[in-house]
């Protein structure tokens, strides 16, 4: 699993993920995943679109984010093209927590500006 | 598309990420479909982390060996085996459904993933070792 950011501004890191998100890639990145939005309250966009393989452990690492974004007033939106890494997203329900859109424009239309438009 | 694969390997999650990779490539080479693929994988990831982040955790990881074999027919027929104390996946019941993100708990996905993946999912024990076996069907997501 491979971590980068790109085109990220002050109110909106957009985070791109490529490779595996099994396990132990998880438990090792989760700490420097967290520290690119979490500490001054950014949201953000988690790009999926080069994932090639979401463990559940994945899935968790992307609830606690947002789930980190949103106590500090901050919003997410998960970039997820269809796919194997999509339907195990909607196996999960995960859009009834965070918000899905096809791809980083449409991601950022849903943030707005200043990454707050979306409740 | 049939043949079959095995592997065991030590309680270590860098294992399990070898152990999964080369079984992505026995299941490229079979040309299974990209949604079965994916759902195989996850069971294996599933299952083997399980064992060993809590199933080993609880006596010497070094004795804690996982087997894991996988046969390609009509489905992708999976078999773990491993030394930890008796744990029956099976048993483990829905998660509650949260109301939204506030009050959603991270954790707890990996085994109701399981269910919904495969089409049969059991286990038992056999011979002083946990026996899970599950089948992902090759026409995956239906």
């Amino acid at each position: 699993m491979n971590i980068t950011t790109a085109d990220s501004s002050e109110r909106i890191v957009h985070i791109s993920i490529s490779g595996r998100m099994d396990t132990a890639s998880v438990h090792a990145q989760e700490a420097r995943f967290y520290a690119l939005f979490a500490p001054r309250g950014a949201s953000a966009i988690f790009d999926l679109s080069a994932v090639t393989f979401l463990a559940s452990m994945g899935i968790r690492l992307l609830i606690t984010g947002a789930k980190t974004a949103q106590a500090k007033g901050a919003r997410v939106v998960i970039v997820a093209p269809p796919g194997p890494v999509r339907d195990t997203l909607d196996l999960a329900a995960i859009e009834r927590l965070i918000p899905f859109a096809e791809d980083v424009p449409s991601a950022r239309a849903l943030l707005g500006p200043d990454g707050s438009t979306i409740r | 598309m049939t043949g079959s694969w095995s592997r065991t390997i030590p309680a270590d999650l860098d294992r399990l990420r070898g152990l999964n990779t080369a079984f992505a490539e026995f299941l490229g080479l079979h040309r299974v479909p990209d949604g079965a693929s994916h759902a195989a994988q996850l069971v294996c990831e599933e299952i083997v982390a399980n064992v060993i982040t809590h199933g080993c955790r609880s006596i010497d990881p070094a004795a804690c060996t996982i087997r894991f074999q996988a046969e390609i027919d009509a489905g992708i027929a999976i078999r773990i085996e491993d030394d930890a104390p008796p744990f029956d996946p099976t048993s483990v019941g829905e998660p509650d459904v949260p109301g939204g993100l506030q009050d959603a708990l991270p954790g707890g996905l990996g085994l109701p993933l399981l269910r919904r993946l495969t089409s049969s999912f059991t286990w038992r024990r056999e011979d002083g070792r946990n026996v899970i076996e599950a089948t992902v069907p090759l026409a995956w997501p239906a």
